[in-house]
C-alpha cells in the first residue's frame, strides 16, 4: 500500500504552514538571538597570542566544527578516528535513501510513525555535539580532562595507566590477547543483530519483512559503529580501557 | 486518535512566550549598549575622574595645577592627539616599529595617554595614572638630552616599546599584561610591562652591542656578571660565542700544583673562598679523586727552564719587591676574608690570592719560571712579566713560598690517583660538567657547551620552564612562586633546587648575593628582544663599538687594577698616599700620546718615569690586542681619528733663540729630568723625560698642556705657566716672561712646543732597553 492509497482518515492530522508553523520559528528564532547575543557579552572570542610560527600552543586545538573529530582521537586511534569513522558517517548518510524505506512522513512531520529513524538520527546528531562540546570546553593542556571549575595549568600532571581490555592476556602472548580481542569484537558485530532479528521475527514479521536481510545487516552494521563510541566512552572513563582488540604493530581498536 | 489534553494548534496562543522572549531579548539589547560603552571603556570613567581633577584645583597651584593650564589653553597634546576635557581614545602611533613573526612590518599602537593624560607634564605626585612621566617629556634637560626621553621621544617611539605591556588595550589589567602585577599576568599576552629594575632589559633589545648602557646600571651590570661569571664557558648565547674562558689552562696542571691539594680544592675549595671566581660544584670526595686523577693523567709534562740561583732569594726584600711593584694591582695578599658582602672587586678577585699559594705548593723552579716568564708554562697567561732580575725573582719566590718539604702525598692517594679506572670516571666527569668551559684541558677543546641556549629565555613561559619538587607536598624549603623571575631567581641562588631524582643539574652554585642575581636576571630578562626594525635602531656608534672592543680586551689585562682609565680611580693607584707615586692616571691618555708610540709601549712599555718603585708589566699581547688598546685609549677620550698628523711648524733660528730662552726661564729641566737623580727635588715632583716629546705626544695636546696643566689633568704638578687674568676670557694669558716673542703668550706657547719637538740630541736618552729581559 503506498502513500497515495492510503484513507484520509488514516493520515496524520495537519495544519497550515502559516502562521502555525511560521509563529513557532519566529520564537525559535527570537530565543536563538537572545542566547548568542548573551553569549556574546559573557564571553570574549577565544583569541590567543599573536601568531607565531616557532611555538605551538597547549592544547593545540581544531576549529571548533572540527573539535569532535579530534576529540574521537581519545578514544580510537587516528587511522579509525580521522578516516574510518568520517568515511563511514559520510557513507552512512549517503545510504540513508537506500536503507529507509519507511514511506511514511513525507511531505509531513511525524515522530510517531518513525521512532527508530528519528531517535538513531537525533543519537548521533546530539553526540556528535556533545563531542565537540567536550574538545572546546573541558579539554585543556596535554589535552586533559579540566572540569570548568579547574584552571587550565600545564604542569598539573596526571597519570592514568590505562590499560587493555585484555592486558593481562596480551602480557602472556599477544597472539592470545589479539584472538581475545577479536573475538569480542566479533561477538559485538554479531551477537546483537542475531537476537533482535529473533526478536523482531516474533513481535514484528512487519519490521522484518521490510528490511531485507541486506538492508538489516548494513543498517545494524552502521548503527553499532555508532554505538562503538559511547562503548569505548564508558569503558574508557569508568574502566580506564585503552583498547578492545590490539594487532601489535597493525591495528588496534 | 486524539490523545487527552492534546490542543489543536490552531487553538493555542503563543503571546505569552513571545512577550517574554522579546522583552528579554530587549534587556539584552540595553545590557548589550552598556557593556559596550561603559564596562568594556573604563578609560571613560578615568577621563572624566581627570577632567573633575582638574576642574577642581586651583589654577598656579600644585598638583594637577599643570594640567589646569593645559584644560585652559587646551593645547592638544603633540603625538596622542586630543584635547583634554574631550573624551576619547588618544594613541602614539609607532609606524613600522617591529617585524612579525612572518617578516612583515607592523606599526605599533600605544594608547597609554589614553588613561595617562598628564605623563607628559603632570605632577609627580598625585593618583598614580595621573602622574607625569618621571623624566618628563622634556627633550633637553638642563642643557643636556636625558638620555630616556631626551633621546628617545614618546612620540617617535611610544610607550611600550621600553616598557612593554599591550599598547591596543584599554583596560587596566589587559594594558599593563598583568591581572596582579609582578605574579600573574594576562593570558595570551606574551610581553607584560616590565616592573622595576625589568625595565631596563628593555635597553637591551636594540642596545645589545654595548657593554655598558647608560641609564641601566643593574642590566650592565648583570652583563658584566655574566662575562666574568664565564657563563658564556656553559651556556651559548647570540653574541657570547667567542668569550675567552675564564679559568686557567689545566694543560699542565701536574707540574704546578701538589695532588694532594687538587682533591680537597675540587671538593671544597671554591665554597670556602669567595673570592675564587670558580663556583662550587656538587661534588663529594670520589668525585673529586676522578677528577683530580684524570686532570693529572691528561696534564702534559712541563720543565721550567729557569735556573735555580745559586743565592737563596730574601723573603723580606721579596714582601718588600710584592709591596713595591704592584703586585696588589691584581692580587690580593692574606684577604681572606672575602664575603658575599665584599666589594665584587674582592668577590670575583682578577688574580688569585697569594698566601693561599702555599697551599697549592708549586716547585720553586716552577714559580721562579712562572714570576720571570709566565708564558712558558701557559702560552695565553693573563699573568704579565714584570722583567724581574733573577735575584729579584728569587727573593721573591722565597717570599710567596717559604722553604718547606715539599708536602708528600700519600701512598693509597698517589695509587688511586693513577688507577685507570679511576682517570676514566674523571673524564667523563669532566666532560659531564663542563669544565672545559672554562679550562684548557687536553682533549677536551671543543667541549663545553653542555648548558642549555640561552637565547629566548625570557619568553619562556612558567609552563616550560621545570621547577621540579618544588611544588610537591614533600618539598619542604622555602615557597616556590610559578613565575620566570622567581624561577630565575631561585636557580641562580641554588642551581641544583630543581633537581629531583631522575633529573640531576649540572650547573655550579656561584654563591651570589641578592644584588647580583637581580642583575644577572635583569640582563635575562633581556633575551628575547622583539624585532624592532632598522629604522628604529640606534645608529651605529663607532666610538662606542671600538670601546666596547677596547673593554672586552682591558677586562682581560686589568687596565682598571692599576691606572685610572675613565673619571674613577684605579684601584692600586687609589691606595697611594701620594698620586704621584702610584701608577699614573690614564684618562683622556688617547689625546695625549700618539698612536704609533702607545702600540709599541703596549707591546714592549719603557720605563718613562724611572724613579717610580711601581712598574708597568710586559704583557704577552698580540698586535691585534695592543691595537684594539691604542684604539680603546682614543675612543675613550672620544678621539674618532686615531693618528695626529699635526706637528709643530719648523723653527727659523731667531725664534729657536727665543725658544731655548723661554726653556731655560720656565726651568723645564728642573723637574723633566732624563735621570734618576732628583737634584734636591723631591722624587714625587719629578717629571718625564722631555727628549720622548716628539715621539710621545700628539701637539695639540702639547699646547693645551702647556697653556693649562690643571684643565688637562685636574691636580697635576705641572705649574700653570700661563694662567687666565680673567676667567671668563679665554684670550687674557698672562706671561711670566713679557720680554720674549712680544709678549704674545700664546706665541711663547708654540714656541716653546715646537722647541720640545726638536730639542737637540744631546738630550736625548740612549734608546729605553727592550722590555723583555734576555
Amino acid at each position: 500500500m503506498t502513500e497515495r492509497e492510503r484513507p484520509a482518515e488514516q493520515l496524520p492530522r495537519t495544519v497550515h504552514a502559516w502562521p502555525y508553523l511560521v509563529r513557532l520559528e519566529v520564537l525559535a528564532a527570537v530565543a536563538t538571538l537572545l542566547a548568542v547575543l548573551v553569549w556574546s557579552i559573557v564571553a570574549d572570542a577565544p583569541l590567543q597570542q599573536a601568531a607565531n610560527p616557532g611555538i605551538t600552543p597547549n592544547p593545540a586545538k581544531a576549529p571548533w566544527y572540527f573539535l569532535g573529530l579530534q576529540e574521537l582521537l581519545v578514544y580510537f586511534d587516528p587511522w579509525i578516528a580521522g578516516v574510518a569513522i568520517p568515511a563511514l558517517i559520510l557513507f552512512g548518510l549517503a545510504a540513508i535513501p537506500y536503507l529507509d524505506v519507511n514511506p511514511r512522513g513525507n511531505g509531513y512531520y511525524t515522530l510517531r510513525e518513525r521512532p527508530f529513524a528519528v531517535s538513531v538520527f537525533l543519537f548521533g546528531f546530539s553526540l556528535w555535539f556533545v563531542l565537540i562540546a567536550v574538545g572546546v570546553f573541558l579539554r585543556g593542556p596535554g589535552w586533559g580532562f579540566f572540569p570548568p571549575w579547574v584552571p587550565w595549568d600545564p604542569l598539573r600532571v596526571e597519570s592514568v595507566a590505562n590499560v587493555d581490555l585484555f592486558g593481562a592476556l596480551e602480557r602472556r602472548s599477544a597472539a592470545a590477547g589479539a584472538v581475545a580481542g577479536g573475538l569480542a569484537l566479533g561477538a559485538y558485530f554479531v551477537v546483537p543483530p542475531l537476537v533482535v532479528r529473533a526478536w523482531l521475527r516474533r513481535h514484528r514479521p512487519d519490521a522484518i519483512a521490510r528490511l531485507a536481510g541486506w538492508r538489516y545487516a548494513i543498517v545494524a552494521f552502521l548503527l553499532l559503529c555508532m554505538t562503538l563510541l559511547p562503548v569505548k566512552m564508558v569503558l574508557r572513563w569508568l574502566f580506564h580501557v585503552k583498547y578492545v582488540w590490539v594487532l601489535p604493530g597493525v591495528f588496534n581498536v | 486518535m486524539r490523545r487527552r489534553g492534546f490542543r489543536p494548534d490552531e487553538e493555542r496562543s503563543y503571546e505569552l512566550p513571545f512577550f517574554l522572549l522579546v522583552l528579554a531579548l530587549a534587556g539584552a539589547v540595553v545590557w548589550a549598549l552598556v557593556d559596550e560603552s561603559l564596562v568594556r571603556r573604563p578609560w571613560k570613567r578615568v577621563q572624566a575622574e581627570y577632567a573633575a581633577l582638574v576642574r577642581r584645583s586651583p589654577p598656579g597651584g600644585r598638583g594637577p595645577a599643570t594640567a589646569t593650564a593645559t584644560a585652559t589653553t587646551p593645547a592638544p597634546a603633540p603625538a596622542a592627539g586630543g584635547v583634554v576635557g574631550e573624551s576619547g581614545i588618544r594613541q602614539l602611533v609607532v609606524p613600522g616599529l617591529e617585524r612579525n613573526e612572518f617578516g612583515h612590518t607592523i606599526d605599533r599602537v600605544d594608547r597609554c595617554p589614553t588613561c595617562h593624560l598628564a605623563i607628559e607634564r603632570g605632577p609627580p605626585d598625585g593618583p598614580e595614572v595621573f602622574r607625569g612621566h618621571p623624566r618628563r617629556w622634556v627633550p633637553f634637560a638642563a642643557g643636556r638630552r636625558d638620555v630616556l626621553l631626551g633621546v628617545h621621544p614618546p612620540a617617535r617611539f611610544g610607550c611600550t616599546s621600553c616598557h612593554q605591556g599591550q599598547g591596543l588595550a584599554t583596560t587596566r589589567a589587559e594594558a599593563h599584561g598583568w591581572e596582579v602585577p609582578g605574579e600573574k599576568p594576562v593570558a595570551f599576552w606574551d610581553r607584560p610591562m616590565l616592573l622595576g629594575g625589568d625595565l631596563e632589559a628593555s635597553c637591551d633589545y636594540c642596545h645589545r652591542s654595548e657593554l655598558a648602557v647608560a641609564g641601566a646600571p643593574l642590566l650592565g651590570r648583570g652583563k658584566q656578571l655574566f662575562r666574568q661569571l664565564g657563563c658564556a664557558g656553559c651556556h651559548q648565547l647570540t653574541g657570547y660565542e667567542s668569550v675567552a674562558p675564564i679559568g686557567p689552562s689545566l694543560l699542565r696542571i701536574a707540574s704546578k700544583v701538589d695532588p694532594g691539594w687538587l682533591v680537597r680544592w675540587l671538593a671544597r675549595g671554591p665554597a670556602e673562598r669567595l673570592s675564587t671566581r670558580m663556583p662550587a660544584f656538587r661534588l663529594d670526595a670520589g668525585q673529586a679523586l676522578q677528577i683530580a686523577a684524570f686532570l693529572l693523567d691528561a696534564s702534559e709534562p712541563f720543565t721550567p727552564r729557569e735556573p735555580v740561583p745559586s743565592r737563596p732569594g730574601d723573603p723580606k726584600r721579596g714582601k718588600e719587591l710584592v709591596a713595591q711593584l704592584g703586585c696588589a694591582g691584581c692580587h690580593r695578599i692574606g684577604d681572606e676574608l672575602a664575603s658575599p658582602a665584599s666589594p665584587p672587586r674582592l668577590r670575583l678577585a682578577y688574580a688569585p690570592e697569594l698566601a693561599a699559594l702555599k697551599a697549592k705548593a708549586p716547585g720553586a723552579a716552577w714559580l721562579l719560571s712562572w714570576l720571570r716568564r709566565p708564558t712558558d708554562y701557559d702560552p695565553d697567561a693573563h699573568m704579565p712579566s714584570l722583567r724581574l732580575t733573577p735575584p729579584e725573582a728569587a727573593d721573591i719566590a722565597a717570599y710567596l713560598l717559604p722553604p718547606a718539604p715539599p708536602p708528600a702525598t700519600p701512598r693509597d692517594l698517589r695509587a688511586s690517583l693513577t688507577e685507570p679506572r679511576t682517570i676514566a670516571a674523571g673524564k667523563r666527569l669532566v666532560a659531564d660538567l663542563g669544565c672545559a668551559g672554562c679550562h684548557e684541558i687536553k682533549g677536551l677543546k671543543t667541549v663545553g657547551r653542555n648548558g642549555p641556549r640561552l637565547d629566548g629565555i625570557a619568553a619562556k613561559d612558567p609552563s616550560e620552564l621545570d621547577f621540579g619538587d618544588t611544588g610537591s607536598a614533600s618539598y619542604t624549603g622555602p615557597p616556590v612562586k610559578r613565575t620566570w623571575r622567581s624561577w630565575i631567581a631561585h636557580k641562580l641562588e641554588t642551581p641544583g633546587l630543581f633537581a629531583t631524582r631522575r633529573i640531576q643539574l649540572r650547573m655550579p652554585s656561584y654563591q651570589l648575593t641578592a644584588d647580583e642575581i637581580e642583575a644577572l636576571t635583569v640582563f635575562l630578562k633581556s633575551l628575547a628582544p622583539p624585532a624592532f626594525s632598522e629604522t628604529y635602531q640606534p645608529r651605529p656608534d663607532e666610538l662606542g663599538a671600538r670601546v666596547n672592543a677596547g673593554e672586552q680586551v682591558e677586562e682581560r689585562v686589568n687596565c682598571r687594577g692599576c691606572h685610572a682609565l675613565d673619571g674613577g680611580a684605579g684601584d692600586l693607584a687609589s691606595r697611594y698616599e701620594d698620586p704621584a707615586m702610584g701608577p699614573p692616571p690614564l684618562a683622556g691618555e688617547g689625546l695625549k700620546v700618539r698612536a704609533e708610540w702607545l702600540f709599541g709601549f703596549m707591546k714592549a712599555p719603557e720605563p718613562l718615569r724611572p724613579w717610580l718603585k711601581v712598574r708597568m708589566p710586559s704583557f704577552a699581547l698580540g698586535d691585534r690586542d695592543a691595537a684594539t688598546l691604542v684604539d680603546y685609549a682614543a675612543a675613550l677620550a672620544g678621539q674618532p681619528v686615531l693618528h695626529d698628523f699635526t706637528w709643530p711648524p719648523p723653527l727659523s733660528s731667531a725664534d729657536r733663540a727665543v725658544a731655548e730662552q723661554l726653556f731655560v726661564k720656565l726651568k723645564c729641566l728642573r723637574c723633566h729630568t732624563a735621570s734618576t737623580a732628583t737634584g734636591g727635588l723631591k722624587i714625587s715632583e719629578l717629571a718625564p723625560d722631555l727628549s720622548r716629546t716628539p715621539a710621545r705626544l700628539r701637539y695639540r695636546w702639547v699646547l693645551a698642556w702647556l697653556r693649562d696643566p690643571q684643565a688637562v689633568q685636574h691636580g697635576t704638578r705641572m705649574p700653570t705657566y700661563f694662567p687666565l687674568m680673567d676667567d671668563d676670557d679665554p684670550k687674557s694669558i698672562y706671561s711670566q716672561v713679557p720680554w720674549l716673542a712680544g709678549g704674545d703668550p700664546q706665541r711663547q706657547i708654540e714656541l716653546l712646543a715646537a722647541y720640545l719637538y726638536g730639542l737637540p740630541p744631546k738630550l736625548q736618552q740612549a734608546p729605553a732597553p727592550p722590555a723583555r729581559t734576555p
